[in-house]
């Protein structure tokens, strides 16, 4: 039976998952997911991660602990809510990729646009930092009172923590979709052992 | 006092094995700390510990044996070692001793940082 063009235009107006498809293509992909991180979601791509990286468990661990405090941070302060209004856990993506010689923790989500600038000047602070001062603020912010600020409380040892345990610069990508909201995207390498 | 004594727990979440024992001062914290609500756990330890030393003129000996725990975890983990902290500065006789898996070296580090920043002895065995 032949599609009218009409038809046609209609499928072609949709969410276009053959090209999708082909984006997630290129690198050997572990785990992708995008939508709202619940536990549940959590611990499926965590034990997935473990299985997949079981002849490394050194490099494995440092996968794992990458992933959860990303994923963490997602649940915590991610802008986008689900549609029924009610927050209940913070939607957002992360992709774990593997290379010949490296393996990629990717996290992206959507953020105030007000806390943009500030998650930034963190990440440069990161890769402009060495390990023994990265040490030293891992610990000054960990010792800080809780604080009422919300992105006090993980953008900070979190961060940190992920950039020690990567020993790798911190890779960023981000985006002002408009006055209120922005896209973070964050990319933590981690070497494969000899 | 009465004792603390809590069975580790295993599933979307972690939480570890506690034993605080008021009689011997002995104290241990086990397995991994991956908790939902780290507060909520972690307070009445903190509680505990900060009675004992106000209370009791025992000795501590406290042991951490953690595979595993995330940040949010290391933050109480920090509060508990500066409370023995201040069970030293208020003469108790408190022994220390960190497990760390042998390899893990983030956490190797981050334990040697509690020594030299908090200014606490700790003892750390690698296994």
């Amino acid at each position: 039976m032949e599609a009218s063009a009409k038809q046609v235009t209609e499928l072609n107006k949709k969410f276009s998952f053959y090209h999708h498809y082909l984006n997630l293509t290129h690198q050997d992909i572990i785990v992708s997911y995008k939508g709202p991180f619940s536990s549940t979601i959590m611990y499926e791509m965590s034990r997935e991660i473990q299985n997949r990286l079981v002849t490394d468990l050194v490099t494995g661990k440092k996968i794992y602990s990458i992933f959860i405090e990303l994923a963490q941070n997602i649940f915590n302060y991610s802008s986008e809510i689900n549609r029924f209004g009610v927050r209940k856990e913070g939607i957002g993506s992360i992709v774990v990729t593997e290379s010949s010689e490296s393996y990629a923790v990717t996290a992206g989500n959507l953020v105030s646009s007000k806390s943009l600038p500030i998650l930034i000047d963190k990440c440069q602070l990161i890769n402009g930092s060495d390990r023994e001062t990265l040490r030293r603020l891992k610990f000054e912010e960990k010792n800080r009172e809780q604080g009422s600020n919300e992105l006090s409380k993980g953008a900070g040892v979190g961060l940190i923590h992920i950039a020690l345990t990567s020993a790798e610069p911190l890779e960023v990508e981000f985006a002002e979709l408009d006055e209120d909201t922005s896209f973070f995207a964050i990319s933590v390498i981690v070497k494969k052992r000899i | 006092m009465k004792n603390i004594d809590i069975q580790a727990t295993k599933g979307e979440f972690f939480t570890p094995r506690v034993y605080m024992n008021a009689q011997t001062g002995e104290c241990e914290l086990s397995g991994e700390s991956y908790i939902e609500d780290t507060l909520d756990f972690y307070r009445p330890i903190l509680t505990w510990l900060s009675d004992y030393i106000t209370q009791v003129k025992l000795p501590l000996k406290v042991t951490f044996n953690l595979q595993y725990y995330n940040t949010s975890s290391s933050k109480y983990l920090l509060d508990i070692i500066k409370l023995l902290k201040r069970a030293i500065d208020t003469d108790h006789d408190v022994k220390i001793t960190w497990f760390v898996p042998k390899d893990d070296y983030d956490m190797l580090e981050e334990v040697e940082d509690y020594i030299r920043f908090v200014g606490i002895p700790i003892d750390i065995q690698q296994i």
